[in-house]
Parts: C-alpha cells; structure tokens; sequence
C-alpha cells in the first residue's frame, strides 16, 4: 500500500513536471505557424541540398513553418554575417534563423555571444532519443561544451576511397601510406588547411605517429606543441617530396580529391562523408570500381549540429526545425545512401522496434561502409589544435 | 528686315572684327567674304545665339526693329544651314522633314507641305529614303527645305555649298536662292568662294583682318 | 539634355558616389586599428599591423600578387594593342570581334575551371595526344597549372583582360581619328605595326589609362580566379587575406582588415608606379617616333604579340567550348578526348531551380544597369555642359575619378563595411540592396563605355533640331538618344554582363536569401563538379551572350523595323 502510494506520488510527480515541459512545446509550435526559417548550410552537394528541401516539404505540410534553406560556399560566411549584423546592432529579426556547424565555428560564436540561448535539449525528439552519452561529441564539440547551444543533426567519420582497377590493397596506416607514395610518386596528396578536412587529415596523422596521445585532447596552450608534433613534421616532409605535384599543390577539397581520384592523378581520395563514394559513383563521377575502407587503427570522427543565433526572428520555427530533423523519419531518410548517407545521432536503443527496422532495413551503397566496417572512431583533439596545427602548416609549406 | 549694328568680336588675345554694320532686306541674300579664322562664322553664331564661349561679341542685331541678340536662342526663329547638311541618320527623308514643320500645323497640312516640298526637290520617289541613301547635292536640298519648313524669320548659311561638287554647286545656289526669294526672309551666306556670292546676285562684303 | 543647375546634380551624384566608398573604407580602416565593438574592442591598436608583418605568407603571398597583379595587364595590354593593329579594319578581324562578347559576358569562375580542365596533366590537350603519342595511360605527375610561379594565373588573367582591352579600345579607335591616320601614314610610306606604334598607340593610350587601371586593380585583387586556378602554397594576397576573413577564429578578422588595408595601398603605389613607368617609357620613345624610319626591329614585338595573342584567344574559346561538353557528360575519363557515356541528367536537375534563379538575375540585371544607364547619361550630360562652359577639351570632371573608386578597391574587407551600413539602413537583405550594390559595380563599366561616344556627339544635330522647333526634351530623347542607340545598346550589355558575374556584392546585400545564377554557380563550383559547373557556366553566359548579341543588331535594324511597322500599320 504504501509502495503503490509512492509509486503514484511519483508518477503525479513527473506528471506535473512534464506538464509545463509540453505545454511550452504546445506554445513553440503555435508562436512557430507561419514563420519563416532561413536555413544557411552549405550547399555544395546536390543530394544534401535535396534532402533539405524534401524536409522543408515535409515541415511546411506538418507544421505550418517555411523551410528556406540558404546555400553557403562557407559555413564562416554565415558566422561573419551574424557578426555583421551584431556591429549594426541588429539585436533582432536578423536575417539567419539556423546554421549548419559543428567544430570551430561553433566556438567562434558561442565565445563571440552570437548564438541564442540553450534549446536543444528540451526538444522533444531529443529527450526521446538521444543518448548522451554514446558518443562523446555529442556533449563536446571538438572540445568545446555543446550545453544545449547547438541540436545534433548527423556524424561524420573520415573514410578513404580508392579504385580497385589500380589498386588492389590499399594503405590502412600512415606509414603504409608514405610506403607506397615513395613506391608510386605523385600519387598521394591532402586537402590543403585550413580546409576542414585537411586538418582532419593531419590529426589523425598525429594521433598515429605521436607518442602523446593523450596531450590531444588538452587546449593546445597547456601543452608542449613541438615535442608532440614533431614526428609529423617529419613525416610531412618524407611525404611531399614524393607527393603529387611534388607537395607544391594541395587539392582544396574532398570534391576535388574525388575528381583527381577519377581523372586517375591520384590512388587514394578521402571525404568526411562515408557515402561519398557511392554517391559519386550513382552520378558517374567516380568508377563503379571505387571502394571505401578506413585505417587499422580507426579514424577520426564528429558530429555536426544545428544552431540559432541569437538575434533569429524565428527562433521558435527553428527550433521545430531543429526537432523534426531528429525524428526518426528524418534520421532514417538522411541515412540512405542514395539520399545523404550521413550516420543517425539517435540511440537504436531508444527507438521502437519498427523504427529499428526501418534502419536495419537500409540499403547500402555499393561502395559504402557498414558500421561494423566503420570501426573504432577516433574522437577529435580538442578545437584549439585546429588553429595550431593549421598555422603551424602554413608556416612551414605555404611560404 | 535684318540688320547688325557695331559688331566686334575678339578672343582672348586679339580683335577679330571691329565695328561692322549691315542691313539685309527680305528676300535679299548679303554674302560675306574673308580669308578663314577671320571671324565669319562666329559672326553666323552670334547671330544664332551660339556664340562659343571662349569669344566675346559686342554689337545689336535687330530683326525689323525688333533686338535679337537679347534673345535666347530658341526664341529667334532663326535658320541655320551648315557646311555638313546634319540630316538625322536615323531618320527617313520624310521624317526628317516632317520634324522641322511646327507641330501646330495640321495633319493635312503637314502632308501637303512634305508633298510640294518632294515634289519641288523630284524626289517624290525617294521620301522612305535614308539620309545616307541620297547624293550631296540631294542631301543639301533636303537640309536647305528642312529649315525653311520649320518658317524661320531669318536665314544663315555658313558655306553650305563648299562639299559640294562644282557641277552641282550651281544648281544648288539656284535652288537657295529661289527658295529664299520665296519665302521672302533675309538671309546671310558666308563664303569664301567669290562664285557664292555672285550666284547669290546680292550685296557683298568683304572683311579684311582688323587692324 | 536641358539640365539646369548641373553643378547641383554634380553634387548630388557625387556624394551618392563616394558615401558607401567612405563607409566601406571606415568599416575596413577601424578593425585595422583593433576597433571592434562587436568583438568588444575598443582600445586602438597597431597590433593587427604587428601581425601581419609578422606573418612569412604575408611577404610571400604579397611577392605573388605583385607579380601576377602587374604581369597579368601588362601581357594584356601587349597582346592587346598587338592584336588591334595587326586587325584593325579587315574583314577577318570583325568577326574575330563579334566573339570577343562572349568572353567578356562569361564570368570568371567558369573561365578558370573551362580553362583548368584545358590545361591540367588529366586535362583535355594532354587527353588528345594521349597515349598515341605521349604514352601516358595515367596523367604526368606536372604543374602545369596552379604553378607556384603564378604563371597559369597570368595566363588566365590575360584571357579575362585582354577581350577587355581590345573591346574598350576599338570604341576608342574612331575618336582618334585612326582610319584617317592610317591613310595619311602609310600614304608616307610606314608600314603598318610602325604607324601604330609611333602614332596611334601614343593617342590611344591616354584614352584607355582608366580600363587598364581597372585590370591593374582586378588582377591585384581578383579572388575567384585565384581560388581556382592560381597557386596556393602560398595563394595571392587577396586570397590569403579571403582565408583570414573567413576563419572560425573571429579575431583573425583585425590581421585580415590590417591586410585589406594594405591591399589598398599596394593598389595605389601600383598605379603610381605604372603611370611613372609609361611617362618615362614615352619620354625615352618620343625622339624615335620622329627619327623618320619607316620601319623598326620593334615591329617583331608587335608581331610576336599576334602571335600569342591568337594562341590566348584559341585557348579561351576551346576552353569556353569544352564546358558544355562536361553538362552533358555521365563518363569521361583520362583518356577519353570526349565523354564515354552522355546523359541528360545534369541539365534536368538544375531545370527546378532555373525559374526562379533566371527571375532574380534577370531582375536584378536589368535594373542595375537601367539606373546605371540613366545615371550615365546624367553624369555624362553635366560633364558635358561644364566642358562647353570652360571650352577645354580634356577636362578632368569629378566622376572621371570618383567613380572607379569601387572597382579599383578590393572588394574584400570593403564590402563588410557596406554591409554594416545596409544593416542601419534597414536595406539589408532586399533586392534593392542587391541592385544598389550592383550599380556600383555596374556603373563605372556603363559610364566607361558610353563616355567616348557621347561626349563624342556632335551637338549641331541637336541644336538644328532645337532651331527647327524648340522642345528640348523631346528632341534629347528622339534626336540625340536615338542615334547613340549604338552607344547604348554596348553600354547596356557591357553594364549587363558585369551585373551577372557579381558574386560577392550579390551574397552580402542579399544575405544569400536572393539566390541568382551566378550565386548558385559558384555555390557548386565550391563542389568542384564540372558537370554541374558545365550546366550552370552555361546558364550564366547565356543571357549576356544574347544581349551582347541584340546589342549588335538591333540598333543597326532599328529604323528599318519602326519605318516598316509604321507602314504597316498606316497601311492597315
């Protein structure tokens, strides 16, 4: 008897919790009918901006919010112009109401105060079906507190490419990697920093040749720069001299990697993207010979997220923006690898048995990874080491 | 009746024309000669009201006692023909003409003048016609009756027959003149051809570089 | 134009002229010195200036700019000037004209990625010899493009340039007189590369100093076509500073305002620099032209110039051509010198977005250069008056100068000042923002190419009209309008084609929320796809192509087409 009393004062108790929680969503979705939400991602690939726009169908008809995506060449443009507009004091209505980031420009504007205030997690499909703590970038965003600032949206992990009519077994760790560049000159090449995945690139090349580790994932400053990185120094200097176009030439992107990969200048291409390859593939970009594989000892990944600034005019539109791209629907649909192809950020333990099947039921590309494939992924060094490394590149290859 | 009392014109440096005076009676063509840069064309726009700048004019003019060099241009009425016949390229023979007549004139009207006036040139067949289409001689009739449809009160030719072909420069005075006889206006014709002014059959002056 | 009170309306333009050039200039000048509110700054610095002299890429990437930012025009300008008197007048040359308008109307991005799929080991003239000849199943491991010397750079800014040049030059030829010249000069007996080079150019040259003081400062400052196809380890200055301005690390922005600011400076020194080198140039060369020889051995430099200036335009037009290659191609590998699959696929997934991207440009197009087009002529009219009224020939007037400003300033780091300026406004984000931002890019190219010919007009035609009845609107509009229709149309289609290419000014005023052919071209250029770059480039250079088309024959078939409806009408 008494059990059951305190089962039910409990239960009254989490009632009257959720009470005023779903009643503010029930105001959200009202204050957001009608409103207009301009979305700037970067828009350089097709299939993802297609997937925009089928959610933008999907959250007109379902809640009565406009989806309007705004396609950047640079997620930084988008940062500047908030930043614009904070030096003209437009404190409200500005004309971003939600940006794809994750990483640096994350950092840049929770530090410059241009992003609104927490939301993420008292989303509704958040508190469903996020697990906080499966993946450690889902709270730390290369290093930085995420806090509620910014909503996952999808993870990414580094995969490389390589065609197997020219080659058959493909390098799976740095050395491997210069092995073969000394056995096949101007085969081999990076994107250039400070491109996203350039500098991706070198952090796993770090995390591979250091013998400090664990010095990674401290702030840059509180560490000895040189000790920890001079054995990828040495190792960039090995590779450039054998490296396409002698090391004077870096591709700018992992578009352009792929390109190079089919005009057959180069062996082996590498996107954040593990779909990419099939991607390509179905847009005759890339031989249907290409295949995807990661390195032996895993390789780095993160998650990207979906953030307000904080003079949005549409803030409550943004957040049901934000909610429908963390529901399942929304998860399984960006997961198919001929729509996005980009990895769920929902726990498949929270989810119901048929919303599990719907994932498990997911083709695969023809030249994409399964999770399992995917192997150990590597977390990312905390943000600050972006800058360092960055400059420290630049200084020593860009002069 | 035209007439221009103590006219002197200099430039910066120096007196160009000093002192002159003339009267010109209607229907009646004054020719004036002297060698170039004396100042004959500048006397042509001091007339016209579009005296450059860089010159200055003292004197009168007056149009049947009435004072022109206090008017603006545009209130003069007057007619200017020039050594290039600046017919509009753009524009067909007809329409050309049909610009000068004053726009108060009636439709009819308009098209009867256009007519007489083709017909008096023999160009009836050429009215579609553009300007570039048409001889010297053709083009500098059709220049000459495009100003005196427009009925000016006085009449200034500055060489207009000097890019003419000799051959045609005959006919062609004959033309101005019967047409100024017609139209019963005074006009002035600066030359330096002495064959102008004697076709002209009227007074001549002569200026010399003033001293 | 019966304009009264010009020197008002003098003013007036010229303050609407330099007040966004001097606000773009502070919002630049201020982060230089540390001042930033936004970044809660507020305490004067030189440390930006600090920084960036600090910084090794700086010195290097400045060495770069300078050598492709005066190597580029000056190649220009010699192929330039070669081509035209090698041309001038003959037959042949005149068609070779009417292609210059698609260069000119192709914006540069796509020029750079046509031309680096020309160039490059996997590209197409390794592609035709290959492997009959050469033997390479596999593209060379060789920089033939993005050389850190810059020199593929050069030569892609030659291809941009040098269309230019020939094109503001042949509009300037007949005020020098140059058939008449011709005629007296050879009838002495000079042969022809010698009568340009000792009579013509001297006269030509002053005419063009303001279009090659334009490309001096495109080439110092150009970003898309640097991005694409020139060097970057090190890039250019302009560049580099692109990269500071875009860093996540928002306090990167001060080196970055600190170097757009010596940009500027280096702009200014350069074309200091340029004009004291053509002055000691003529100085050295001006005995020569009169020694009386009818011939010279630095007739092969002209001659020579034909002879690149042929290859350059062969390379522009083949790469040009092989872009619409790419936007139907599904398969096309090393070696193949033409696509192994084709397919329709490209074209119809860009088809969805065409209506309203085709709405928006042309929009945005036809106001620019409409209001440009008027504001032209008011400028040019009241230039006009204040050159009768002083009666000299060659009278520096205000907007001569003023009005370069904003294309002779980088638009990096000069814009985000203007953009802070439409955020108070209230204007920012509006297709009137747009169009402003375009006017002032479009402006200058209008006012350049109508210039010559209007100020050029014989006035009598007016005045004899305004004798024959006097209403001096009407007859401005029927009489003097009407026959620099030539004048006009180029003037418009010039204004158009830059309206088209404008990137950045499109994206900061409309906040990316007004997208248009060229904001989505480049958006997938970032893609690096050549087939969708293929498909969009092709869009892009359309509508200029045809309006560069239509403004070479409508005005010749104008009268002819009004005089026939108006028979046809009468008759009916």
């Amino acid at each position: 008897m008494r059990k059951s009393f305190a089962a039910v004062s409990i239960t009254a108790a989490l009632a009257l919790a959720s009470l005023p929680a779903q009643a503010s969503w029930q105001d959200t979705l009202e204050e957001a009918k009608g409103q207009t939400v301009y979305f700037n991602a970067w828009g350089g690939a097709d299939n993802i901006n297609d997937y925009i726009q089928w959610a933008a169908d999907r959250i007109k008809d379902e809640y009565d919010v406009t989806l309007k995506q705004v396609k950047l060449t640079d997620t930084s443009d988008a940062v500047n112009r908030v930043l614009a507009e904070k030096a003209a004091g437009k404190n409200n209505n500005g004309s971003i109401d939600l940006i794809w980031l994750n990483g640096e420009n994350f950092r840049a504007m929770k530090d410059n105060q241009l992003l609104s205030k927490p939301f993420s997690q008292s989303l509704p499909n958040y508190i469903k079906y996020i697990d906080e703590s499966a993946r450690q970038s889902l709270t730390l965003d290369f290093g930085t507190p995420v806090e509620g600032m910014e909503s996952p949206w999808g993870m990414a992990q580094v995969i490389f490419m390589h065609d197997t009519e020219t080659l058959q077994n493909p390098p799976k760790s740095m050395q491997a990697l210069l092995t073969y560049a000394q056995a096949n000159p101007g085969r081999i090449t990076y994107p250039e920093p400070p491109q996203f995945l350039s500098s991706t690139f070198l952090k796993q090349a770090l995390y591979e040749l250091t013998a400090h580790r664990k010095a990674l994932s401290q702030p840059v400053d509180s560490v000895d720069f040189d000790t920890i990185t001079t054995p990828l120094w040495g190792y960039l200097d090995q590779l450039h001299q054998v490296a396409w176009r002698n090391g004077q030439n870096f591709p700018s992107s992992s578009e352009e990697m792929m390109r190079l990969l089919d005009d057959q200048e180069i062996d082996v291409a590498l996107s954040f993207d593990i779909s990419a390859a099939s991607v390509q593939i179905d847009k005759g970009n890339l031989p249907d010979t290409v295949r995807s594989y990661v390195f032996d000892q895993g390789t780095i990944g993160n998650t990207h997220f979906l953030a307000i600034p904080y003079n949005s005019g549409a803030n409550a539109g943004a957040q049901v923006v934000a909610n429908f791209m963390l529901s399942p629907e929304a998860q399984v649909r960006k997961q198919e690898p001929t729509v996005w192809g980009d990895l769920s950020v929902l726990s498949y333990d929270k989810l119901s048995e048929n919303e599990q099947a719907q994932f498990d039921d997911l083709p695969r590309g023809i030249a994409t990874l399964s999770i399992e494939e995917l192997g150990k992924t590597l977390p990312e060094p905390h943000s600050s080491w972006v800058d360092a490394l960055e400059t420290e590149w630049r200084q020593r290859y860009a002069q | 009746m035209l007439s221009v009392k103590g006219f002197t014109l200099s430039s910066t440096d120096k007196t160009l024309i000093r002192d002159l005076s003339f009267d010109i009676a209607d229907g009646q063509v004054l020719s004036i000669m002297g060698p170039s840069g004396i100042g004959k064309s500048s006397l042509l726009h001091f007339l016209s009201g579009t005296l450059s700048h860089s010159l200055t004019a003292t004197g009168e003019a007056f149009l049947n006692d009435d004072a022109l060099h206090t008017k603006p241009t545009e209130a003069r009425k007057v007619g200017l023909l020039q050594q290039m016949p600046l017919l509009f390229p753009h524009m067909s023979i007809i329409e050309n003409l049909l610009f000068a007549i004053p726009a108060d004139v009636t439709k009819e009207t308009r098209r009867e003048l256009i007519r007489n006036a083709l017909e008096k040139l023999g160009m009836s067949d050429k009215a579609n016609a553009m300007p570039k289409e048409l001889s010297g001689g053709q083009q500098a009739r059709v220049a000459l009756l495009r100003t005196l449809l427009a009925k000016p009160d006085y009449l200034l030719l500055d060489e207009p027959f000097s890019k003419l072909d000799p051959a045609l420069r005959r006919d062609v005075r004959a033309f101005v003149l019967a047409e100024i006889r017609q139209a019963n206006i005074p006009a002035l014709l600066v030359t330096h051809d002495s064959e102008d002014a004697k076709a002209m059959a009227g007074k001549c002056l002569e200026i010399d570089a003033a001293k | 134009m019966p304009l009264k009170h010009t020197q008002w309306i003098t003013a007036l333009i010229a303050v609407l002229l330099t007040l966004p050039v001097i606000i773009g200039l502070i919002g630049t000048l201020l982060p230089a010195f540390q001042f930033f509110p936004p970044l809660g700054e507020y305490q004067f610095s030189t440390a930006p200036w600090r920084n960036v002299f600090a910084q090794g890429e700086f010195y290097s990437s400045l060495k770069l700019t300078l050598i492709t930012g005066i190597g580029g025009p000056l190649l220009s300008l010699w192929l330039a000037l070669s081509l035209l008197a090698w041309g001038y007048e003959r037959p042949f040359f005149r068609k070779i004209e009417t292609l210059l308008s698609p260069i000119l109307a192709v914006p540069h991005a796509a020029i750079a990625i046509g031309l680096l799929f020309l160039l490059s080991p996997s590209g197409w003239l390794v592609r035709i010899f290959s492997p009959w000849l050469t033997g390479f199943d596999r593209p060379p491991n060789w920089i033939t493009v993005q050389d850190p010397f810059g020199l593929s750079l050069i030569f892609a800014l030659i291809i941009k340039e040098m269309p230019y040049l020939l094109f503001v030059m042949l509009a300037a030829m007949k005020s020098i007189k140059a058939r008449e010249n011709i005629q007296a000069c050879q009838a002495l007996g000079y042969s022809r590369f010698t009568l340009w080079r000792k009579v013509l150019i001297p006269q030509l040259y002053p005419i063009i100093r303001l279009p090659i003081f334009i490309v001096v400062a495109f080439s110092l400052t150009v970003v898309d076509l640097a991005l694409v196809i020139g060097p970057n380890t090190p890039s250019t200055l302009a560049v580099t500073l692109y990269r500071w301005f875009n860093d996540p690390d928002l306090s990167m922005r001060f080196m970055a305002s600190a170097g757009a600011t010596f940009l500027m400076v280096t702009i200014v020194l350069v074309l200091g620099g340029w004009e004291i080198a053509h002055r000691a140039f003529s100085a050295f060369t001006r005995c020569e032209r009169s020694d009386g020889k009818r011939k010279g051995i630095t007739d092969i430099l002209l001659g020579a110039g034909v002879v690149f200036g042929l290859v350059t335009l062969l390379n522009a037009f083949a790469a040009l051509a092989l872009l619409p290659i790419w936007s139907l191609a599904k398969r096309w590998r090393f070696p193949d010198a033409l696509p192994s699959t084709w397919t329709w696929d490209n074209i119809e997934r860009a088809t969805p977005l065409l209506i309203e991207l085709t709405s928006n440009t042309l929009l945005i197009a036809f106001s620019a250069t409409l209001i440009a087009c008027a504001a032209s002529l008011f400028m040019l009219e009241t230039k006009r008056q204040s050159m009768a009224k002083s009666n000299k020939a060659s009278q520096q007037h205000a907007f001569d100068w003023l009005i370069y400003v904003p294309i002779l300033l980088p638009q990096i780091g000069f814009l985000f000042g203007l953009h802070v300026l439409l955020i108070y406004l209230n204007l920012n984000g509006s297709i009137c923002a747009i169009i402003a931002l375009h006017l002032m890019y479009v402006l200058p190219y209008v006012y350049l190419t109508l210039k010559g010919p209007y100020l050029a007009y014989n006035e009598n035609y007016l005045l004899q009209a305004n004798r024959l009845n006097n209403r001096p609107w009407r007859h401005y509009f029927i009489i003097k309008i009407a026959m620099l229709k030539p004048a006009l149309f180029t003037a418009f289609a010039m204004g158009f084609s830059v309206s088209i290419a404008q990137y950045l000014p499109t994206l900061i005023a409309g906040e990316g929320r007004h997208s248009t052919l060229t904001t989505e071209a480049i958006a997938q250029a970032a893609s690096g796809d050549r087939k969708q770059v293929g498909s969009m480039a092709l869009l892009q250079a359309l509508f200029p192509v045809i309006v560069f088309w239509l403004a070479q024959i409508i005005p010749t078939r104008w009268t002819k087409w009004r005089l026939a409806m108006k028979n046809f009408f009468q008759k009916g």
